[in-house]
């Protein structure tokens, strides 16, 4: 979705409102829907509480003091049936919008597990024999399924420009579908308050062409796995400046310049 | 004084100084320490959040460290709501005011007020005496499983909080016992239940939720003491646990706590505008209809904390329904608040300010969580910043404004001297603008993708500046608050007489001296409408039947649940020493369980049931009748 807001742009680059898949333009629709149905509200309901205050009394008893009814319709017509009506609406925009962001994906879905632990990020990719760490690569325009667990404590998954949040919970199994539309990094990170290091539990996540990723695939299979650089300190703060300067779609090329050099 | 007011000064009064400070029952002294406590709370939860601001004001920044964080974030959460906000509500003007709006000599359980209280203190010294001793819970308010479980979260920290609360949860629970008792037995004859005041059906109703809503939370941090101390799994995913089972049981107390809050808080509203605007509230059955809806449907709405679990649609989807409906009461209760000022004749003092500083900010509270309601939405905003400005919405714009009114307004009542007009209105504007400078760049954080609970964050971000404007306005509120203390100072050393009734308010607290004498009323008001000092001269009666206490007992009467009929005659039981012996025995036993110091625990337990067996104890003639 666009960046409505002018003068916030400069923030837009990597939250929930400059999604890249479907899932993420979808709920970002629903986002502004809520919001100019909130803002039509906020201004009616302040401006009939501003003339309520401000009006000018000139002594004679207002209506609502002659017509007991008239108020009443006010107060249920106002308070009551309006909001029913605007709810009716939110309600069935959020049960679209919940059917097609948490869609069952399709069947060539690729599938990537991802194992939440304190405080980074296991990437495995059945049938392929690659891992990866605090990177996740996917084809570009293809659904993805993340098959979430936790190795330790609650975690959560989230990459805003692609999708909500999921949570890595010990014991259970989750999972969310990702399509992402244009190619790029994307900043991820864990959502759900996970101790110590989870200002620092972060990731990236590179969407490129099937050429390219097969590439990387590759030569994931070829490393031999390690533990990846701590994130965190032992003290809990987070190890160096992360991810700058991959914000944006279009900057993948520096975002592979600098995860290949990782582990 | 007249020969009467010495007489009941003679029954209601305390003998000396230390059956003052340690045994009194009296409700205006209970609720005034909890007043004083809660403010204490306050100013440490609100530094707490001062230096949440300034670690945040800028990117990387040093000011503390991670470990230190996670502590001032989990203590200003737990504090602001289980130490500040509940007990000054329910402890402290419920305790003050619903007795004198029902026209009542006490609360209906007086020796059970004065334990509450004094279990309200130890569990909150419990709580807080962690932090001192450099070992504060640090798992967040919400204390999620498996983080804070014994393998995680090692060291007494989160031992701490679980036992604070279960002991707190004490001192609530009892609370709400009693205000429901006082509210159906104790009203002056004649107010029947359709002429309570809003306020003090906010607090009946915030009490049944109480006492639906604790056990939940008492029962999960009971079980995660177990796994803690005990080596149970309830919570263990490895042996078989669940650790949602935590978060169904958080939550179940944790939404409804929301409206626990808000209800006494809108009850407040309720009494300020009318008062204000010279008029009866308006549309009066469907407000009192919608606090109950409002009490109901907050028990059906927890998941909404919990979208992101990875729970069935259907689920979600009954949830965001529930959610949502709760609009539908709260668009009722807004609309009638702006017809009662419509149709009013409006006195512009500090208390009314705040009121309308809570009309605007709630609607924005209100908007935000719907969208929260909405379940895809949520799983991009839940656990961002978007989260913490909605939520800080709801309980400073909707709860803490109008908590601000209520000092305006009824500190003179209490004190009987009035605040400072020009300073209120300073400390209002200080403190309105603060707030939403802090929390509304907060939205369009969490929509950028900052997330909650993290110490710091990256310059390339776009943050920056939201982040430094959210800190300059905190700084704001604490100077809106500075100036709020020193108009208190001010108005003890010279405030001006305020008289029995400064604002011509039309409720039974204003018929009686400021402060009132412990005595309350001399004669008991025999209410004939809704705002009875409003009424024509002459309607509201006067008992004088209580005047001269037999045997100089501490007589009240019992009325009927509906009508307030008298039905019977209760004599109150004196100050005793026995409700502080057996919090403290509590305060030691809880301690003991902390430490697994088997001697300690032993004697408390043995302590704590004498003071039981003692207070039980069948008095002769006085004391034992209620």
């Amino acid at each position: 979705m666009v960046c409505a807001i002018g003068v916030l742009a400069s923030g837009c680059g990597r939250g929930m409102l400059d999604g890249q898949s479907p899932q993420a333009d979808r709920i970002a629709l629903l986002w502004w829907l809520l919001l100019s149905i909130a803002t039509v509200v906020f201004f009616a309901v302040t401006a009939l509480l501003g003339y309520a205050l401000f009006r000018r009394r000139g002594g004679a008893t207002s209506r609502f003091e002659r017509e007991p009814r008239s108020e009443m319709m006010f107060i249920i017509g106002g308070g009551g049936v309006i909001p029913l009506v605007l709810l009716v609406v939110v309600f069935a925009a959020t049960i679209a919008t919940m059917a097609a962001a948490s869609n069952d994906g399709s069947s060539d879905e690729m599938q990537i597990d991802v194992i939440g632990h304190d405080f980074w990020w296991e990437v495995r990719y059945p049938g392929q024999q690659a891992t990866a760490e605090n990177v996740i690569h996917v084809p570009v325009g293809r659904d993805v399924r993340f098959n979430l667990k936790s190795d330790d404590v609650i975690h959560s998954f989230w990459v805003p420009q692609l999708n909500g949040k999921t949570d890595m919970i010990p014991g259970s199994n989750n999972s969310t579908v990702i399509k992402a539309t244009t190619a790029g990094a994307y900043q991820g990170r864990c959502a759900e308050f996970c101790g110590i290091g989870h200002a620092c539990m972060t990731f990236i996540l590179v969407a490129e062409e099937q050429a390219q990723f097969d590439q990387w695939i590759a030569a994931q299979r070829a490393r031999s796995g390690a533990l990846p650089d701590p994130q965190t300190q032992d003290n809990g703060e987070c190890v160096g400046p992360k991810a700058s300067g991959v914000t944006r779609p279009g900057d993948a090329a520096s975002a592979r310049a600098k995860t290949e050099g990782a582990p | 004084m007249t020969a009467a007011a010495g007489r009941l000064t003679r029954a209601w009064g305390e003998k000396n100084f230390l059956t003052t400070v340690f045994g009194t029952v009296d409700h205006k002294q209970i609720a005034m320490r909890y007043m004083i406590t809660a403010f204490v709370f306050m100013g440490e939860a609100g530094t707490a959040g001062l230096v949440m601001r300034t670690q945040l004001a800028v990117p990387n920044n040093t000011f503390v460290g991670p470990d230190h964080y996670n502590q001032v974030f989990t203590l200003h959460g737990t504090v602001m709501i289980f130490l500040f906000a509940t007990p000054l509500l329910i402890g402290g003007f419920g305790n003050y005011f619903v007795p004198l709006m029902i026209g009542a000599r006490d609360m209906a359980f007086p020796r059970l007020n004065a334990f509450s209280y004094w279990v309200y203190l130890f569990s909150g010294m419990l709580l807080y005496s962690s932090f001192f001793a450099g070992r504060a819970p640090n798992g967040g308010w919400f204390a999620y499983v498996p983080l804070t479980g014994p393998k995680y979260s090692p060291g007494t920290n989160l031992d701490f909080w679980a036992l604070g609360i279960i002991f707190l949860g004490i001192s609530t629970t009892s609370g709400a016992v009693n205000f429901i008792c006082t509210i159906f037995k104790l009203r002056a004859p004649g107010m029947s239940i359709n002429r309570m005041p809003l306020f003090v059906w906010g607090m009946l109703v915030t009490s049944f939720a109480i006492i639906f809503a604790l056990p939940p939370l008492t029962l999960g941090a009971s079980l995660l003491e177990m796994d803690r101390q005990f080596g149970t799994h309830f919570f263990d995913p490895d042996a078989g646990g669940n650790p949602l089972l935590w978060q169904h049981l958080f939550w179940v107390f944790g939404h409804p706590e929301v409206y626990i809050m808000f209800l006494p808080a809108v009850g407040i509203v309720s009494t300020i505008i009318p008062t204000f605007c010279r008029t009866r509230i308006a549309a009066y059955s469907l407000l009192v209809l919608a606090s109950v809806a409002i009490g109901f449907i907050s028990f059906g709405v927890w998941v909404h904390h919990m979208f992101s679990v990875g729970l069935p649609p259907l689920s979600l989807a009954f949830f965001a329904a529930g959610g949502m409906a709760i609009t539908i009461p709260s668009g009722i209760q807004i609309f009638a608040w702006i017809a009662t000022i419509w149709r009013g004749d409006i006195v512009w003092k500090t208390p009314f300010l705040f009121v309308v500083g809570f009309l605007v900010t709630i609607l924005i509270g209100g908007f935000t969580g719907v969208m929260v309601t909405a379940v895809p939405l949520d799983w991009q905003v839940t656990d961002s910043q978007f989260i913490v400005a909605h939520l800080h919405y709801v309980l400073v714009g909707g709860v803490v404004l109008p908590i601000f009114g209520a000092l305006y307004y009824w500190l003179p009542k209490i004190t009987g001297r009035m605040l400072d007009e020009r300073l209120g209105q300073i400390h209002f504007w200080l403190f309105f603008i603060g707030f939403n400078l802090t929390f509304f760049p907060m939205h369009f954080m969490g929509l950028f993708g900052m997330p909650r609970r993290v110490y710091t964050y990256e310059p390339d971000y776009g943050l920056t500046a939201l982040n430094l404007i959210a800190t300059v306005g905190a700084f704001m509120q604490a100077a809106g608050i500075l100036v709020f203390l020193a108009n208190f100072v001010k108005s003890m050393i010279r405030g001006d007489d305020a008289g029995d009734n400064p604002w011509n308010a039309g409720t039974l607290e204003w018929a009686t001296t400021s402060p009132p004498e412990p005595f309350n009323f001399r004669d008991v008001p025999v209410v004939a409408s809704a705002d009875p000092l409003w009424d024509a001269p002459g309607e509201t009666k006067w008992d004088d039947r209580l005047e001269d206490p037999r045997g100089g007992q501490r007589e009240a009467y019992g009325t009927s649940v509906v009508d307030a009929d008298v039905s019977e005659m209760l004599v109150m039981p004196g100050p005793s020493y026995l409700p502080l012996a057996l919090a403290l025995s509590m305060a030691a036993l809880f301690v003991g369980i902390l430490f697994q110091v088997f001697v300690v625990i032993a004697v408390a337990s043995a302590v704590g049931l004498c003071a039981v067996a003692l207070w039980f104890w069948p008095e002769e003639g006085n004391g034992a009748a209620i």
